[in-house]
């Protein structure tokens, strides 16, 4: 089967890659072993927290300190992405979202600060708008709710340290915390996130929510609740609950799985489906052909049954190590399908340092993939190893996302970019 | 009063107490946090020490099978192989045989072919296999349970203590000063007798009173991985050596050891070499070992008494013997009423607390007898071994009874249920990680606590026994610490765990951009 565009990978990059380029009138194949991390974290779209990756206190303004990090940092992947694409990544994911039915909300010029459920600050930029309200700035003392029987969420302890936070120029409001019992039976002790947001398509269920909210908060508090207000339609599930407490919620992610990284990934697989884009998942790569420096055809497999998927253009979009795009070995690193430089500490002595919590992030975090400015891999010597092949997001070499908080961020704008690329070859 | 909370002092408390001498234990931090909690959980059989270390040899054989009989809720009967691979020298397993049948210690040669019925894991080209009665014990277990028995008894028990000082008047010992680590107020503690049976610690200790105890210290390194690979455990038929050992423990299995001499009790930390060449040695037995994940690395210190004959520790210690020596600082150092126990091993430990409580009731005029070989430990009174599995089983029950069945879950690699931490918190009052760890298992599986650690932060925080503001602080020692044990075994899959680990910490949870006066500043002083 041929296709214009093959991107290889279906977690937040290669989606983003594929809706990008079937937007550009291309006919656009995804295969993926799995769904990658998008269901795991936060959902939130970090593009920069913190700048210079060490810093504690976290940034302003995002769009600043990448322009900084560009002027500073040629190897990084923002520059070499650009700040035309980012900003068009912006604008363009806000967008896909919308349209799959989930609301961002957010800008390059400002991090809204979130608190987190150990109660420290996240900044982010763009974020679904169930979590908007929780800004660290806002006006509003905070009643954070917790729920009986969902075992990964623990409402004082959220309260309790963010009532220590010192945050520059920001007068913090009031936290308090309560958990509160609906009364779901001994069968909901041990909750997950999913299974207590899965209960929201009830509307008893959410009439009790609501009532029991109301019942705990007081006059000028928000709420804050983890985040499971509905698996889907969250919108709506807020809505109904803003009415009857008469002031604002807003969710706060926790353990995985995550429910607000669930409900992006529907939305993102909704636009696929409209734009008609094929996505193939249970798929593994077995191998590539490739003539030169192109990329010609790729053999999959699923159990026993073989497939060969020919393109004019390929995306990588398979992860770092923990999305499985890198592969570690006892003195190796290596990508498994092209088997293109990993650039990095080759052995693991240089991995990892001593303490945990090193200010300067582990070296093992910021290996990947070299790539030019249009996102084409590259050999020690600068060449170009294929031409119609682009890689993105967590592959990429020179970043430590953990520590600058950018994962998100440097994920959309490269995949972006790589869509928009991909659809010219 | 017992100074150190290992097998060794609470089997002591347990003993003086059976024999009606008020007895009071301090221990620095908790049950089993020394030596004893980070051996290799290995009940010998005596085997490994019959060629060189006769008298050791003898004293493994005859433990093993009191405490087969005392303790038998702690030991899971695996029974073990000795396996000769084609490399090691063949005039050794005549050597082996005859020193066992010296000191008591029954062995069966066994075919391949029965060998690996029973071990379908071990190697083709092991040339000889020798059955022996070893088996598996719960350190933890151990001397959990000496302890509560010594309590049942009158004895007294206090954790979180250190020895600060050992006050010596004309002579004779006249009180000892402890600490309590969680108020850091000091206490004087008035005690006719004070044994010293800290292990690695004991020539630190004794130095407080101004005697001395010679001790050479050795680090044994261990790993750990996710799943059991043998069923019994496995030791190598040659003259004693590195990562030989290969111990079934819970759902997991352990290799060990290195020997490598240390200066500091304290220092435990694992060399990538030490991994690599435990790896390499457990692969040649149970060739699987290569593809099985290791879920972490840990270090024990052995003392041993005396100065080792190699100091460039070539030889690791291994020539100096593993018996044990009681010190009368009477003798050694003028001062009477303090006692010193170094040496011995885990196997051993009964035996030698009862040669130091002789000692001790000689000296107070008491003629009860020790009946610590006859008398089961509490909680092992119906001679019942433990069998892997027993533990699911009561959660099991737990989850009959229950009402609409579900028990919540706190660690799902280790099925820890809340109640168990519950009950474990009532029970000792205790807010410590390790304690919790140590006696419910709570974050020692595959994630090695990433997930549950966080959830069990929540529920000690809602029951108001976390100081408010350390909730991070406290989270962010027990990151630090973890790492220390997963630094060295991390690649392949055990690395994309950790990267899902730091994906949690540092992503979502930000713990990485603490500011002071959240946790920081206080860990910082």
């Amino acid at each position: 089967m041929n296709y214009d565009v093959v991107v290889i990978g279906a977690g937040l990059g290669g989606l983003m890659a594929g809706i990008t380029a079937a937007k550009e009138g291309k006919k656009v194949l995804i295969v993926g072993k799995g769904i990658g991390i998008i269901t795991i974290f936060t959902g939130t779209i970090d593009y920069l927290g913190h700048y210079p990756p060490e810093v504690i206190s976290p940034l302003g303004s995002p769009k600043e300190g990448i322009g900084e990090l560009i002027a500073k940092n040629p190897d990084h992947p923002y520059s070499k992405v650009g700040m035309k694409f980012i900003e068009g990544g912006v604008s363009a994911f806000l967008e896909v979202a919308s349209s799959g039915g989930v609301r961002y909300v957010g800008d390059l010029n400002r991090n809204f600060l979130l608190p987190t459920a150990v109660g420290t600050v996240k900044p982010t930029a763009l974020l679904s708008s169930s979590m908007a309200p929780g800004d660290l700035r806002d006006d509003g003392d905070v009643l954070i709710c917790g729920f009986q029987g969902l075992r990964d969420f623990y409402p004082s302890y959220m309260a309790h340290n963010i009532s220590t936070l010192t945050v520059e120029g920001v007068e913090l409001p009031h936290f308090r915390g309560r958990t509160v019992d609906l009364e779901l039976g001994a069968e909901s002790s041990g909750m997950t996130s999913l299974t207590l947001a899965r209960k929201f398509d009830d509307p008893d269920f959410l009439e009790r929510v609501a009532q029991a909210l109301y019942e705990n908060v007081r006059d000028g508090e928000r709420i804050a609740t983890p985040a499971v207000l509905g698996l889907r339609r969250s919108d709506e599930v807020i809505e109904y609950i803003e009415r009857v407490i008469n002031t604002k919620i807003f969710e706060t992610p926790t353990l995985p799985p995550s429910v607000s990284g669930y409900r992006l990934y529907k939305a993102l697989e909704a636009v696929l489906r409209s734009l008609k884009v094929k996505l193939l998942l249970g798929y593994e790569v077995v191998s590539a052909r490739t003539e030169n420096d192109r990329v010609i055809e790729l053999t999959i497999s699923m159990g026993k049954r073989e497939m060969v998927l020919g393109g004019k253009a390929f995306v990588l979009a398979t992860g770092g190590l923990v999305g499985r795009g890198i592969h570690s070995t006892e003195t190796s690193l290596l990508e498994p399908i092209f088997g293109l430089d990993v650039v990095g500490p080759k052995t693991r002595s240089g991995w990892f340092n001593k303490n945990f919590f090193d200010p300067a992030g582990h070296p093992i975090n910021k290996v990947g993939i070299c790539v030019d400015e249009n996102l084409i891999p590259i050999d020690e010597k600068k060449k170009p190893r294929f031409k119609n092949l682009f890689v993105v997001g967590a592959q990429l070499c020179g970043y430590d996302a953990l520590k600058e908080k950018s994962g998100g961020g440097v994920t959309i704008s490269s995949s972006y970019k790589a869509g928009v690329l991909a659809s010219k070859i | 009063m017992v100074i150190g909370g290992g097998v060794t002092g609470t089997g002591i408390a347990r003993d003086l107490t059976l024999r009606g001498i008020e007895t009071i234990l301090v221990e620095r931090k908790d049950l089993a946090a020394g030596a004893t909690g980070r051996c290799h959980g290995l009940l010998h059989s005596g085997g490994r020490y019959a060629v060189k270390d006769p008298e050791s040899a003898r004293e493994c054989i005859e433990e093993n099978i009191i405490l087969k009989k005392v303790a038998s809720r702690n030991i899971e009967d695996t029974g073990g192989l000795f396996v000769r691979l084609p490399q090691d020298d063949r005039k050794y397993v005549d050597k082996f045989v005859t020193a066992c049948d010296d000191a008591g210690i029954e062995t069966e040669f066994m075919t391949l072919s029965e060998a690996k019925k029973l071990e379908p894991n071990l190697t083709d080209s092991a040339e000889e296999i020798i059955r022996v009665p070893d088996a598996a014990v719960d350190p933890f277990g151990l001397t959990i349970d000496n302890a509560a028995d010594s309590e049942a008894n009158g004895g007294r028990i206090m954790r979180h203590t250190e020895v600060v000082g050992i006050v010596v008047d004309r002579g004779r010992l006249k009180t000892v000063v402890v600490k309590d680590m969680v108020t850091g107020e000091t206490h004087k503690i008035r005690a006719k007798f004070a044994v010293n049976a800290t292990g690695g610690w004991a020539e630190k200790v004794a130095s407080l009173s101004g005697a001395h105890v010679p001790l050479s210290l050795f680090k044994g390194s261990l790993l750990i991985f996710n799943r059991r690979i043998n069923n019994r455990i496995i030791n190598r038929l040659r003259p004693p050596g590195d990562g030989d050992i290969i111990v079934p423990n819970e759902p997991t299995t352990i290799i060990g050891t290195t020997s490598i001499q240390v200066g500091d009790p304290d220092d435990f930390t694992v060399t990538r070499q030490e991994v690599e060449m435990m790896l390499g040695e457990a692969a040649l037995m149970l060739p699987p070992s290569e593809e099985a994940r290791v879920i972490r690395a840990y270090a024990g210190i052995r003392p041993l008494l005396g100065t080792a004959g190699d100091s460039n520790g070539s030889a690791g210690g291994r020539d100096i013997s593993r018996s044990f020596t009681v010190i009368d600082h009477r003798e050694a150092d003028g001062i009477e009423g303090f006692i010193s126990i170094v040496g011995g091993k885990l196997t051993t430990y009964r035996l030698m607390a009862e040669k130091v409580v002789d000692l001790i009731a000689e000296k107070l005029g008491v003629h009860i007898p020790c009946t610590t070989a006859e008398k089961p430990i509490l909680g092992s009174e119906d001679g019942e071994y433990y069998k892997l599995g027993d533990r699911f089983d009561k959660i099991e029950i737990m989850l009959k009874k229950k009402p609409g069945g579900i028990e919540e879950i706190v660690c799902e690699c280790e099925l820890v249920t809340k109640k168990e931490i519950l009950k474990v918190i009532e029970e000792t009052g205790t807010t410590d990680l390790n304690d919790i760890q140590h006696r419910t298992r709570v974050g020692m599986g595959s994630c090695q606590g990433g997930f549950c650690t966080y959830r069990l932060l929540g529920i000690l925080h809602e029951l108001g026994m976390v100081p408010d503001y350390e909730a991070n602080s406290i989270l962010r020692k027990f990151l630090e610490e973890r790492w220390r044990g997963i630094r060295p075994i991390l690649r392949g899959d055990q690395l994309v765990e950790e990267q899902l680990m730091e994906g949690i910490y540092l992503g979502l949870f930000a713990l990485d951009k603490v500011k002071e006066g959240n946790g920081a500043k206080r860990e910082e002083e």
